[in-house]
C-alpha cells in the first residue's frame, strides 16, 4: 500500500530563510519530519533542488524578495502541486497580495510548530499529485492531476474538454463519461484508505457537475458564455444577478432565452446581431417597458460602434500629409 | 479486493422486500413460505415475543393496540405537526411524544422510537437474506421515498444500523425502480417513474443513456398513497354501518382498524373484478350477536370516491415536468411502482396523462428492491477500470431545498431542490457585534420562503471565534449534500484557511445515549437469534 498522506513524513520541503543561524535551527527541526529537505538564503541557492519530486516551499517573508521567489517557483515548476507556505510578520495587505500570487497559506511569525505541521499536512493533502498515491489507475490519476494543476483557471468547457459551440447532446454525453470515472460511488473503497484522494476526486467531480448544471441550462449557458469573454471561469453572484434581472423583465420563457443570447452577443462584440435580436424581442412583447428601456442601451452601443470607423476616417484624413 | 455481499432492501410503508445480486442475476429473497413480499408490521406479543412480517397481519385484528403498521409514515414529522396529528387519529396504537418532538410508540407501557420499529422489520429482512444465502449479511442499500428529507433519511440509516447493517446507500425508490427496469438493456430513453405506495407518492423523470441513469427531476407528496383509498372506502363502509346500526365508534377503537382491513379487501377485490360483493360479520359492542355487513361495491363507486386522490398525483407530475425541457407526452417509457398502482383506475388515469400505456412487464412490488440490489452490487464491486466503465451508475438529485434563516425569518435557499448530488454551496458569515465569539446559524429544509414553515434540520454554532471588532472575522460555511441525500456542514476560517470548530445540533436526531439504549433493547429482544440453515 502506498502512503496515505505524502505530506509531513513523506513531504519534500524546501526552505528559504535569509538568516543563516535561524535557517540552521529550523532546518534541524523540520528535516526530521519530511522525506527530503533543502534550504538556502534565496531561491538561486536551491534552484537545483529536484523539482520533479513535488513538494512544499516554506518561505520566510522578507518583502519583495518573497514575491520574486514565488514568481520563480511558479515559473520553474509547471505542475501546481508545489505548495507554497509563507511565514512572516506581514500585515493584512501583504498577506492578501501574496495570496493573489497563489500561495497556499500565510503563517504569522512566531509560530507554533504543531500549526506548521498541520498546515504542511493540509497543503500536501490538497496539492500532492494523485499519481503519487498509486491507488487509481495511472491514466485516470494522470488526467486528474492535469485538471487539478489548472483547476481554478479552467473554464467549464475546458473542464469537459468541449468547444464553446458544442451541442447539448455533447455536453450530456461528456458529462456521463466523466461521471462514470469520477462519481463518488466509483471510489467508495478508497474513502477510508486514502481520504485525500477521495476528497480531491469528489471536489473535481463537484466542479464537473457545476459545469454540467450551468451549460445544460438554456438560460444560464449564454450568460456564462458572455462572462467568459470578460475573463470569468465560474458562475458567480454577478451572473446570478443578471439571471434574476432577466427572469424579472419577462415571464415568457422564449423572451428570457433571447435576452440571455442578446447579452452574450453584446459582450462578445457582436453588436449588430445582438441589436437585431433585441428588436425582435421587443416586437414580440411591445408593451413591456423593461424591454423598451434596455433596447436603448443596445442601440447606443451599436451607434457608437458604427461611428468608430467614421471617426477613424476623419482622424486619418487630418493626419494625412 | 473481493466482491462484497450487499443486499437491497425496499423498506416500504406497508410491505418490504429484500433482493440480492448473484452472478449478475437479481434474486428476490422469499420467506420460509416462499412469499417474496413481507408486511412491514411488527406485533409485540403478550409473552414478550415479537411477530414480524406477514404473520403479524392477523394481529392487526386480534391485537390492534400492540401491532404496529405504517410506522414509516410518522418518520420525520414532529409530534405536534398537523401531519402527525392527523395520522394519530387514524391509528389504533398509541403514539406519544418523546424527546425533541419525536413521535414514539407506546406498547405495553414501554416507549419505542420509530427507527426501532423499522429496525425490527429490517432485521427480519436481513435474517431472510442470511437464511437464504447461508452467509452473514452486513451491508445493505435501503430505499426511501424520493422526497424524504434529511432527518427522515438519517432515521432510516439509523434503523439499518440498529438492525446490524452497514448502510452503503440510502437510495430513492423511483431511482431504484428505473435502475431495475433499465439495467443491462442499453437504453437511450426518457423514463417516468410513477410511484404510488401505501403512504407516499413520487414522480421522477429520468434519462437513461447506456449504463448511466440520470435523474432529471423529482417531485412528490409524503401524504398521498393507497392508504388514502382505504380511508375513503373505510368511510363509505362506516357510513353504511351507521345507517343500519346504532353504535359508537369511540367506544370501540379496534373497529376502525377492522373496517380498514375490510376496505383493503374491497380495494384489492375491485382490482381484479368490476364489482365486489362484501359479506362479513362484524361484532359491535352494542349488539349481542355479530351484525351483517352486506354491500356491493363497484369500480364506478371507487372512481367517484377516489379519482380526486389520483388527480392530486398529476399536479405533482406537472411540477416535475416543469423543470425539464420536455413534457409528459415525450416520455418513452412509464414505469409503475408501488402496490397502489395495481388499482385499475390508477393505471387508466396514468395512461391518459402520459398518452401511453405504462409498462406492465415489471412487478411493482419487487422492482424497488431489485434496483436496490443492483446498486448494492455496484457499490460492493471490486475496484477496476472495467468496473468504472461498465457498471451502471445512478446520478441522483437533492429532493428538497436547503436554506438558512435570515432576517425576519426568511429562508434563504442555498442548495436548490433537484440539484445533482454530491453538491456543495458556501456562504461567508461574519460577526455582527464586537468581540463576538459564537455565531449561530439555523439550517432548514423545504420549499417555503418562511423558514419556520420548513423542516428545521438543525442549528450550527461556530464557536471559539477569535475576539475582534465586528465584521473582521470571516468564516466560510460549506453546506454539502452527499450521494445519500444527507446534509453535512463544514466551516473554514478564511484568515487561516483551516477548518473552524463547529457544533451541529440536529433537532430531530437522537443522542448517542439514546441510540445505545435502542441497540441494547434490540439485542435483548432476541430478534436475529436465527440459525443459519445452510
Amino acid at each position: 500500500m502506498s502512503q496515505s498522506s505524502p505530506a509531513n513524513s513523506t513531504a519534500h520541503i524546501a526552505l528559504l530563510h535569509p538568516d543563516e543561524r535561524q535557517r540552521t535551527m529550523l532546518s534541524s527541526a523540520l528535516s526530521r519530519t519530511c522525506a527530503s529537505f533543502t534550504s538556502g538564503a534565496q531561491w538561486s541557492d536551491i534552484a537545483k533542488y529536484p523539482l520533479r519530486l513535488g513538494g512544499i516551499w516554506l518561505i520566510f517573508d522578507e518583502g519583495t524578495a518573497t514575491e520574486q521567489a514565488i514568481e520563480q517557483i511558479r515559473k520553474a515548476s509547471e505542475q501546481a502541486f508545489w505548495g507554497i507556505l509563507v511565514i512572516g510578520q506581514g500585515n493584512a495587505t501583504t498577506q492578501q497580495k501574496l495570496r493573489g500570487l497563489g500561495i497556499d497559506a500565510y503563517l504569522p511569525y512566531p509560530f507554533d510548530f504543531n500549526v506548521l505541521s498541520q498546515q504542511i499536512q493540509s497543503i500536501g493533502d490538497k496539492r500532492a499529485p494523485i499519481s503519487n498515491y498509486q491507488v487509481l489507475p495511472p491514466q485516470v490519476a494522470g488526467g486528474l492531476d492535469r485538471v487539478w494543476a489548472r483547476f481554478d483557471s479552467l473554464t467549464y468547457y475546458q473542464l469537459l474538454e468541449l468547444n464553446i459551440d458544442c451541442s447539448l447532446e455533447d455536453i450530456q454525453s461528456r458529462f456521463h463519461q466523466r461521471s462514470l470515472m469520477l462519481h463518488p460511488d466509483r471510489h467508495r473503497r478508497i474513502k477510508q484508505s486514502h481520504p485525500p484522494v477521495y476528497e480531491r476526486v469528489n471536489l473535481i467531480y463537484k466542479r464537473v457537475l457545476e459545469a454540467y448544471r450551468i451549460l445544460s441550462d438554456p438560460l444560464q449557458r449564454p450568460l456564462y458564455d458572455s462572462a467568459l469573454s470578460l475573463g470569468s471561469t465560474r458562475w458567480d453572484y454577478k451572473l446570478e444577478a443578471q439571471k434574476a434581472s432577466i427572469l424579472k423583465s419577462s415571464n415568457q420563457q422564449e423572451t428570457q432565452l433571447a435576452l440571455a443570447q442578446a447579452l452574450n452577443w453584446r459582450n462578445r462584440g457582436l453588436l449588430k446581431p445582438a441589436y437585431e435580436l433585441m428588436l425582435s424581442i421587443c416586437q414580440r412583447e411591445p408593451n413591456n417597458p423593461d424591454l423598451k428601456a434596455s433596447i436603448h442601451g443596445y442601440q447606443k452601443l451599436l451607434e457608437l460602434a458604427c461611428r468608430e470607423p467614421e471617426i477613424d476616417a476623419v482622424i486619418q484624413q487630418q493626419l494625412a500629409p | 479486493m473481493s466482491e462484497e455481499i450487499v443486499v437491497g432492501i425496499d423498506l416500504g410503508t406497508t410491505n418490504s422486500c429484500v433482493a440480492v445480486m448473484i452472478d449478475s442475476q437479481v434474486v428476490v429473497i422469499p420467506d420460509e413460505q416462499g412469499r417474496r413480499i413481507q408486511s412491514s408490521i411488527v406485533s409485540f406479543m403478550e409473552d414478550g415475543s415479537l411477530v414480524i412480517g406477514n404473520e403479524a397481519q392477523r394481529e392487526l385484528v386480534a391485537d390492534p393496540r400492540n401491532t404496529i403498521f405504517s410506522a414509516k409514515r410518522f418518520i420525520g414529522y414532529p409530534f405536534d405537526s398537523k401531519e402527525a396529528r392527523k395520522l394519530r387519529a387514524q391509528l389504533p396504537y398509541k403514539v406519544i411524544k418523546g424527546e425533541d418532538q419525536n413521535s414514539m410508540i407506546e406498547i405495553r407501557g414501554e416507549a419505542f422510537a420509530l427507527p426501532e420499529i423499522s429496525a425490527l422489520v429490517l432485521h427480519r429482512m436481513k435474517d431472510l437474506a442470511e437464511q437464504y444465502l447461508g452467509v452473514e449479511v452486513n451491508q445493505a442499500v435501503i430505499t426511501v421515498p424520493a422526497n424524504f428529507n434529511d432527518s427522515q433519511r438519517q432515521m432510516t440509516k439509523l434503523a439499518g444500523e440498529l438492525a446490524g447493517l452497514e448502510v452503503l446507500r440510502i437510495l430513492n425508490e423511483p431511482t431504484a425502480a428505473a435502475l431495475a427496469y433499465g439495467y443491462g438493456k442499453g437504453l437511450d430513453a426518457k423514463l417516468a417513474i410513477y410511484d404510488l405506495g401505501g403512504g407516499t407518492f413520487d414522480m421522477t423523470v429520468l434519462q437513461a443513456s447506456g449504463n448511466v441513469f440520470e435523474v432529471k427531476s423529482t417531485a412528490g407528496d409524503t401524504y398521498l398513497g393507497g392508504d388514502d383509498f382505504d380511508n375513503r372506502l373505510t368511510r363509505v363502509i362506516l357510513i353504511y354501518l351507521q345507517n343500519h346500526y346504532d353504535f359508537s365508534i369511540e367506544k370501540q377503537p379496534h373497529l376502525r382498524g377492522q373496517i380498514k382491513h375490510i376496505a383493503e379487501l374491497v380495494k384489492k377485490g375491485l382490482s381484479v373484478r368490476d364489482k365486489f360483493k362484501l359479506s362479513q360479520q362484524i361484532r359491535l359492542l352494542e349488539y349481542p350477536e355479530p351484525v351483517e355487513l352486506n354491500l356491493v361495491m363497484s369500480r364506478e363507486l371507487f372512481k367517484k370516491q377516489c379519482s380526486d386522490i389520483i388527480d392530486r398525483s398529476f399536479t405533482i407530475c406537472d411540477e416535475a415536468f416543469s423543470r425539464v425541457p420536455f413534457d409528459a407526452k415525450e416520455i418513452d417509457d412509464v414505469i409503475l411502482v408501488g402496490g397502489s398502482t395495481r388499482v385499475p383506475l390508477v393505471k387508466s388515469m396514468v395512461e391518459d396523462y402520459f398518452g401511453k400505456a405504462p409498462r406492465t412487464d415489471i412487478d411493482p412490488d419487487e422492482v424497488v428492491a431489485v434496483g436496490a440490489a443492483i446498486q448494492g452490487a455496484m457499490l460492493g464491486a471490486p475496484f477496476s477500470v472495467e468496473q468504472l466503465k461498465h457498471n451502471p451508475l445512478l446520478l441522483d438529485v437533492t429532493p428538497v431545498s436547503i436554506g438558512i434563516m435570515t432576517v425576519q425569518g426568511i429562508c434563504e435557499v442555498l442548495i436548490k431542490k433537484n440539484t445533482a448530488v454530491p453538491c456543495e454551496e458556501s456562504k461567508v458569515f461574519t460577526t455582527t457585534v464586537d468581540q463576538q465569539t459564537v455565531v449561530k446559524i439555523q439550517v432548514f429544509q423545504g420549499e417555503s420562503r418562511v423558514a419556520n414553515d420548513n423542516v428545521k434540520l438543525g442549528e450550527l454554532e461556530l464557536i471559539g471565534i477569535r475576539p475582534a471588532p465586528r465584521g473582521e472575522v470571516k468564516i466560510e460555511v460549506i453546506f454539502e449534500v452527499d450521494t445519500d441525500g444527507l446534509v453535512s456542514v463544514k466551516a473554514k476560517d478564511l484568515d487561516t484557511g483551516l477548518a473552524h470548530e463547529t457544533r451541529v445540533k440536529v433537532s430531530t436526531g437522537y443522542s448517542e445515549e439514546n441510540v445505545s439504549q435502542m441497540k441494547e433493547r434490540l439485542d435483548a429482544s432476541g430478534v436475529g437469534a436465527v440459525e443459519l440453515t445452510k
